[in-house]
């Protein structure tokens, strides 16, 4: 049906005038549909990476973390570089789900099912980091506070690693209810739309009888909000306590005030640059350029553009603090950062985190989806050095000049790292064919936005 | 009970309980049909609710029983008649010898685990090395041979016997030389039975050592007019003048000489503190620890110590305008200190010695400083006379050699005339251990028994006598070289028998305060060590005729090129010991590296020719060249190149072989002895980089607040120059103070770097050993490190060690983080490491500012079932994926407070000593109970230099130290 009213101060949400049907067959016709050729290579490819990362894995869990390249000094480096990388990631879906609902910024309706999917497998691939870099994974149980014969014994509560477990569990739980939740509407659409039994009774299942009645709408919306309300401390909260790993402790470098809101800042710049990367390849490979449109990317470049500058801020900060404090090990620590042998680890990290989200003043660069691509990929390679940096040029040099060492990784850690990619683009790659990619009945709903009522 | 007999219920067996085998299996049958159709045989759903309750109280219960594994029966083999010394889980201790040192050796459950000094003897006082740590590893070597050979092939004793004799006699009758060759020996009994022997077979006995003293015997013999060692009282000098002399590492015996030297390194000191000044090319272990430390050549120090003997003696000598004011102040302060002053060199060119003879002469040295003394009971080393019976084989006219204890097809200079002249001997005979260089090209090896299987005695100082007795059977089919001597002479009966004969006999007399013969055998067998005065003779000094030496040292001739300069290191030595894992994996004092040798260059020379440290390069002289890595050494003299030996073995077990190039070949036989100085070469660099496996890579401190120094003038003004106010706030409650508290202090001043405390520690503690490409990586597990420093002139450093360890902080950053609570803080002060609770996250040693813990990266391979007899049974093995680090020796505190309660007394400052502190020879690790105001410990927190590491952390270790002061 076409509306002729389109308001003049607010962009609709959905770009091109569709009506609902057409809107439940733009998004879910693809799941019905045979795969397509490039989703068969790309999810291929995933799973092929996927299973060279897990024969890496078992390899070094069976052999010992004398397999990876770290030492008496450096006890941490790309193992929870990649922890801290992969969750901060998951931290802009749990924004755009929650706390977009509570400012009621309807936009976010178009990326907010992909972007929480993509927060659940990053959280995936982020606590796979814990369990393998403990030494011995097989008793990381132990962590657990539950009751034992052994005193009882219970564990340290004064440790960030235990608040880590707290938080990151926390979070994977009510980011699994929150977007689980959310897909019943959709997956109730499946249900309905479907002409296989096999489909129909698998989505009926999985849609938990959903009725689609008023007083479900109802539960669902008091729901979401409940959720919402839950979940957005926690994505200020999850990388505060990931920032207290490093924040608590007493290596110069690490021993900082600024890390909680500078770890935040910088886990919703580096997940908003996932989602463009993420957002910008589906629309296009999808055809979903009218639910995921420009004003979507341009409004989440706009995102990173803020949390890029407090992050470049908060470098800045760092610095002033270091020099300010006469404090000579932190000092030293930063100096060693910008000029020692890992340099060009610290100018990529300045490059792609404080020059590149600069451009996104431009409107006109914004909207160009080229563009926002290769920073984004920027920013998050970025955001990988940020962490490198933070936690291997802290660790390699710190108090007593006779441990200083040089650390580099072996083919195993790399491994494992492209591995956990294999493993995010394999669970992404099965979402986009299996689940609703784009919350259908939340865009159908903020559908007139923006139109006149008729 | 049978079937036809009712049971106590009244009912005939059949009916109730089944009594044999048929019974049940007839109840069974029974039962089966009696049950049939009940609930038993279905197990479908949709039974009842008392069906389903049983299932599962059968399963809830059957489950873990399955479950429960059974643990295999190991054999268990009570004792009949348990043996009478042996008390499982009480360790018994002997006194025994290991190179010239008095040790102790405990032994657990009969098997020898660990040395310690014999603290009895006057001598060392208790003191030992880094070598001797490690020799109780080298019993367990599985490279070791299991039986005598003749022609390379295993035969019984007796057929070895009667093969060896008759090559002798057949020697002996053709007219032919037989002589036997021994390292330096201080053994009376041996030397009594080698004489036997070379009586008997018209033998002469020649000592040899790779690596000799030989030049200062020769000097003695030219200043003093005999074959005369020197023995040195640093404790009795105010002024050490070392001319290269590495004192407290390698020349002459270390742990005495350290011992001796750090009593006089204490601004407190009777008699005041002493100066050490060395001057030298290389920097050595001593030189590290001098007050002031001069590099310069060899030319250069000669020619210096010539105008040290202008000054003092008045000789003529030709002006050293360079070094002037050098000398000038050096022969004030000489004289200042008449009578304890103390000049050494290590200069392998006999003249030197002589004119370093001349100068203590001069100075009222002997008879304070240095006593000199000569003894039958001594045979030294004469690298001359080896010399001439490697030319008398040549001829062809050596019927029979016998080499014990020496390897020279390995360590002679030029190995293959050697070879070559050892070929045309018939009979060659070795009594080596396990296969070396030598004994492969030799057609007898009548193997030989480690020193802890052997009985011997050692003359370790002018008057004290110091046992060697077997703790343990041979554990391999070897046997002692004297027994293997005393079969060659028909003799009936053990050495054990001959040794204590020969005590009786000769060495009774001379003793003073016991009753008996065999009072005086088993006092003195307990203690480990006697004082018998008697068996030296003292030797008169005096001036002699200086100018023909002085011009022999003048006309030494200097090529151009680097002049390579051979030295030994403390762990590795000559050689010998290089299969020994310890001493391999342990980082060399001055450079941390292990695992290799490497040519030692100067900064000045690197940076010229573009080599920097780990670069492979071809050191060459006009005679030999090795390939190896380049090491850039701060102290080196521009233009030397130093190289050690003891590598480069090509017999050897599998964990020396290979390793380094074999330097022994540029040192040279000239002017009557054997000298490490004489070639000269060039480096190429290869262009290939092999790296270094260092522990320590960075020499700085950067500025920071780690070692704290002054000078002894600035001490003296204020003692807490240096020492800075640091205010510290708490927020967190102390620990409780009751009861036990333990502590430790290290002195800076009395540590000299020997690292004898790490490798003690390593045996305590059962420390893996990672091998070279970990310790490359940065991965060794040495719970105990000595940090080695340089201030100021790359080319004249100065140089400091500190000690680090597990600092038992009472704020622990590591306590604080671990998630499991592995890490956790005892009542007592320790911060306890409880292995079976790690789960590994290492965020503890992240979080350690001393990084002194230690991560076991893989499962360190144990499968050498022989070496693993060394473990210490009081501390547990640790798994991959734990975290480990220093306990303060937790076993031996426990051991020292049930002692005490079983003994039913209080514990006292002494009664615990930690591995390390108990290995110091020089007493620098003090630990107690600070709680014990009469303690050592206490003493020493209350002290003017006490002081902590990153004391602005407020981390508040219990570990401190005495900071460093140089008399300056």
């Amino acid at each position: 049906m076409s509306d002729a009213h389109v308001s003049k101060f607010r962009q609709p949400l959905v770009t091109e005038d569709r009506s609902y049907k057409q809107i439940s067959e733009d998004i879910l016709d693809t799941l019905e549909a045979p795969p397509t050729k490039g989703w068969l290579i790309g999810f291929s490819l995933s799973l092929l990476i996927l299973t060279i990362g897990t024969i890496v894995i078992l390899y070094q869990v069976s052999t010992g973390i004398g397999t990876w390249g770290l030492n008496k000094t450096v006890g941490w480096s790309w193992d929870i570089t990649n922890f801290v990388f992969w969750v901060g990631i998951g931290h802009a879906g749990t924004l755009i789900s929650a706390i977009l609902l509570i400012f009621r910024q309807r936009w976010r309706t178009g990326i907010n099912r992909a972007a929480e999917a993509m927060t659940i497998f990053a959280v995936a691939c982020a606590g796979l980091f814990p369990l393998i870099h403990a030494g011995r994974p097989w008793l990381l149980y132990w962590v657990f506070p539950y009751p034992n014969t052994r005193g009882p014994l219970w564990v340290n509560f004064h440790s960030p690693l235990l608040w880590d477990v707290v938080a990151i569990s926390t979070y994977l739980t009510v980011s699994l209810v929150f977007w689980y939740m959310g897909l019943l509407p959709d997956l109730a659409s499946v249900r309905d739309r479907t002409k296989s039994k096999f489909r129909k009774t698998i989505y009926g299942i999985a849609s938990f009888g959903w009725n689609g009645s008023t007083r479900t709408w109802h539960h669902f919306e008091v729901l979401s909000l409940i959720l919402a309300g839950l979940a957005t401390p926690l994505v200020l909260s999850v990388h505060t306590i990931v920032s207290f790993d490093f924040a608590t402790s007493i290596v110069p470098g690490w021993h900082t005030t600024i890390f909680p809101p500078y770890f935040v800042a910088g886990a919703i710049f580096s997940g908003f640059a996932m989602v463009c990367t993420l957002m910008i390849l589906t629309r296009k490979i999808m055809n979903w350029e009218n639910y995921i449109t420009v004003n979507h990317i341009d409004a989440m470049c706009k995102v990173i553009c803020l949390t890029g500058s407090m992050v470049g801020l908060a470098y800045g900060t760092e610095f002033f603090m270091a020099w300010y404090s006469g404090n000579p090990y932190e000092q030293y620590a930063f100096t060693n950062r910008a000029f020692g042998p890992y340099w060009w680890a610290y100018w990529s990290m300045i490059t792609c985190n404080v020059v590149s989200p600069q451009f996104f003043w431009f409107k006109k660069l914004r909207r160009n989806m080229a563009f926002v691509f290769v920073i984004s990929i920027f920013v998050n390679i970025g955001m990988w050095f940020e962490r490198f940096v933070i936690i291997t040029t802290s660790l390699h040099r710190d108090y007593l000049p006779s441990s200083w060492v040089m650390y580099s990784p072996t083919w195993v850690e790399i491994w494992t790292f492209i591995g956990t990619f294999g493993l995010f683009f394999t669970l992404f790659f099965l979402f986009i064919r299996f689940l609703p990619g784009i919350a259908v009945a939340e865009v159908k709903s903020v559908y007139r936005f923006a139109r006149g009522n008729k | 009970m049978s079937k036809f007999e009712t049971n106590e219920n009244g009912n005939k067996p059949s009916e109730g309980y089944w009594q044999d085998v048929e019974n049940k299996v007839q109840d069974q049958e029974k039962t089966d049909k009696e049950f049939k159709d009940d609930e038993f045989d279905s197990f479908s759903v949709e039974k009842s609710r008392r069906s389903f309750l049983k299932i599962m109280g059968f399963s809830v219960t059957a489950l873990p029983l399955a479950g429960c594994v059974k643990i295999p029966v190991r054999a268990a083999i009570p004792y009949l008649y348990k043996n009478e010394t042996v008390l499982p889980g009480v360790a018994n201790w002997y006194g025994s010898t290991f190179n010239g040192t008095p040790v102790l050796v405990k032994t657990r459950e009969g098997r020898p685990i660990k040395i310690e000094g014999n603290a009895k003897s006057v001598f060392t006082k208790g003191g030992i090395g880094s070598q001797e740590q490690a020799s109780v590893l080298s019993l367990y070597d599985s490279n070791r041979l299991n039986a005598p050979t003749v022609d390379g092939t295993n035969v019984e004793w007796n057929q070895f016997d009667e093969k060896l004799i008759a090559a002798l006699n057949s020697a002996k009758e053709a007219g032919k030389e037989i002589h036997i060759v021994t390292p330096s020996m201080a053994s009376p009994s041996e030397i009594a039975l080698i004489k036997e022997f070379t009586k008997a077979y018209g033998a002469t006995h020649i000592a040899y050592d790779g690596t000799s003293d030989y030049s200062q015997t020769a000097a003695n013999e030219i200043s003093f007019g005999k074959k005369a060692t020197s023995e040195y009282s640093f404790d009795k000098a105010n002024l050490i003048v070392s001319f290269g002399a590495d004192f407290l590492g390698t020349w002459g015996n270390s742990s005495a000489n350290t011992k001796q030297y750090v009593a006089k390194r204490n601004p407190k000191a009777e008699g005041g503190m002493s100066r050490h000044i060395q001057i030298e090319p290389i920097m050595s272990l001593t030189g590290s620890n001098a007050d002031f430390r001069h590099t310069k050549s060899l030319k250069d120090s000669r020619s210096i110590l010539l105008g040290v003997l202008q000054g003092v003696t008045g000789a003529e000598v030709k002006a050293n305008v360079a070094n002037k004011d050098m000398i000038a102040n050096l022969v004030k302060e000489l004289k200042a200190n008449n009578g304890k002053s103390l000049v050494v060199s290590n200069d392998s060119d006999i003249n030197v010695q002589v004119i370093v003879n001349q100068i203590n002469v001069a100075l009222g040295s002997y008879g304070n400083t240095i006593n000199v003394s000569s003894s039958d009971h001594k045979v030294l080393a004469n690298d001359k006379a080896f010399e001439e019976l490697v030319s008398k084989m040549n001829t062809g006219n050596v019927g029979a050699v016998l080499l014990v204890g020496v390897n020279p097809a390995y360590t002679y200079p030029n190995s293959d005339a050697f070879k070559k002249a050892y070929a045309k001997v018939d009979t060659r005979v070795t009594f080596a251990l396990s296969n070396d260089e030598t004994s492969t090209l030799s057609n007898f090896n009548a193997t030989g028994n480690h020193a802890y299987e052997s009985w011997s005695d050692t003359l370790v100082s002018s008057s004290e006598l110091s046992f060697t007795q077997p703790v343990v059977q041979p554990l391999f089919g070897s046997r002692m070289f004297s027994e293997t001597l005393m079969a060659t002479l028909s003799k009936k009966g053990s050495f054990y028998e001959y040794m204590k004969a020969f005590w009786e006999a000769n060495l009774f007399a001379k003793s003073t305060g016991y009753l008996s013969a065999a009072d005086f055998w088993n006092m003195s067998l307990h203690d480990g060590v006697v004082t018998v005065e008697g068996l030296t003779s003292k030797v008169s000094t005096g001036i002699i005729s200086i100018a023909p030496y002085v011009r022999n040292v003048q006309n030494i001739n200097y090529k151009s090129g680097l002049q390579i300069i051979t030295y030994q290191k403390t762990a590795i030595m000559d050689g010998e010991m290089a299969n020994n894992p310890w001493l391999q994996e342990l980082p060399d004092p001055i450079t941390k590296a292990t695992w290799d040798n490497y040519a030692m260059i100067s900064p000045k020379y690197a940076k010229d020719n573009s080599i920097k440290s780990g670069d492979l390069v071809t050191l060459k002289s006009e005679s030999h060249e090795i390939t190896i890595p380049a090491i850039v050494q701060p102290g080196t003299e521009m233009n030397t190149v130093a190289v050690a030996v003891g590598y480069g073995r090509e017999v050897a077990g599998k964990v020396a072989k290979n390793l380094g190039g074999n330097a022994f070949a540029f040192n040279k036989f000239s002017n009557g002895s054997i000298q490490n100085s004489l070639s000269y070469g060039t480096i190429k660099n290869t262009g290939t980089f092999k790296g270094l496996a260092q522990s320590q890579t960075h020499q700085y401190m950067e500025g920071r607040d780690i070692v704290r120094e002054a000078s002894l003038t600035d001490y003296s003004k204020d003692p807490k120059t240096g020492h800075k106010k640091v205010k510290l706030v708490n927020i967190y409650p102390p620990h409780s103070k009751e009861g036990h508290q333990w502590a430790m202090a290290i002195d800076l001043n009395s540590c000299t770097g020997c690292s004898s405390c790490i490798v003690s520690c390593n045996a305590e503690n059962n420390v893996a050993v990672v091998g070279r490409q970990e310790v490359a990586n940065r991965r060794e597990m040495h719970w105990l490190r000595l940090d080695r420093y340089y201030k100021g002139d790359d080319a004249q450093p100065e140089v400091v060690h500190m000690p680090m360890l597990c600092q038992h902080c009472e704020n622990a950053p590591c306590e604080n983080v671990c998630p499991v609570l592995a890490t956790v803080h005892s009542s007592d002060g320790i911060n306890q490491q409880i292995y079976n609770r790690c789960v590994g996250t290492r965020y503890c040693a992240n979080n350690c500012p001393y990084k002194v813990r230690r991560f076991n990266w893989f499962n360190y391979d144990r499968s050498d079932k022989m070496a693993n007899m060394v473990l210490n049974p009081d501390v547990s093995q640790r798994s991959r994926g734990v975290m480990e680090k220093c306990s303060l020796c937790i076993q031996r505190i426990q051991e020292g407070k049930l002692t005490a309660k079983r003994d039913r007394r209080k514990l006292k400052d002494g009664d615990i000593k930690v591995a390390c502190q108990q290995s110091c020879p020089g007493g620098a690790i003090v630990f107690g109970d600070m709680n014990d105001k009469d303690s050592k410990i206490s003493e020493y927190l209350g002290h003017d230099r006490n002081y902590t590491v990153l004391e602005e952390l407020n981390v508040k270790p219990r570990v401190s130290y005495l900071s460093k002061v140089r008399n300056k």
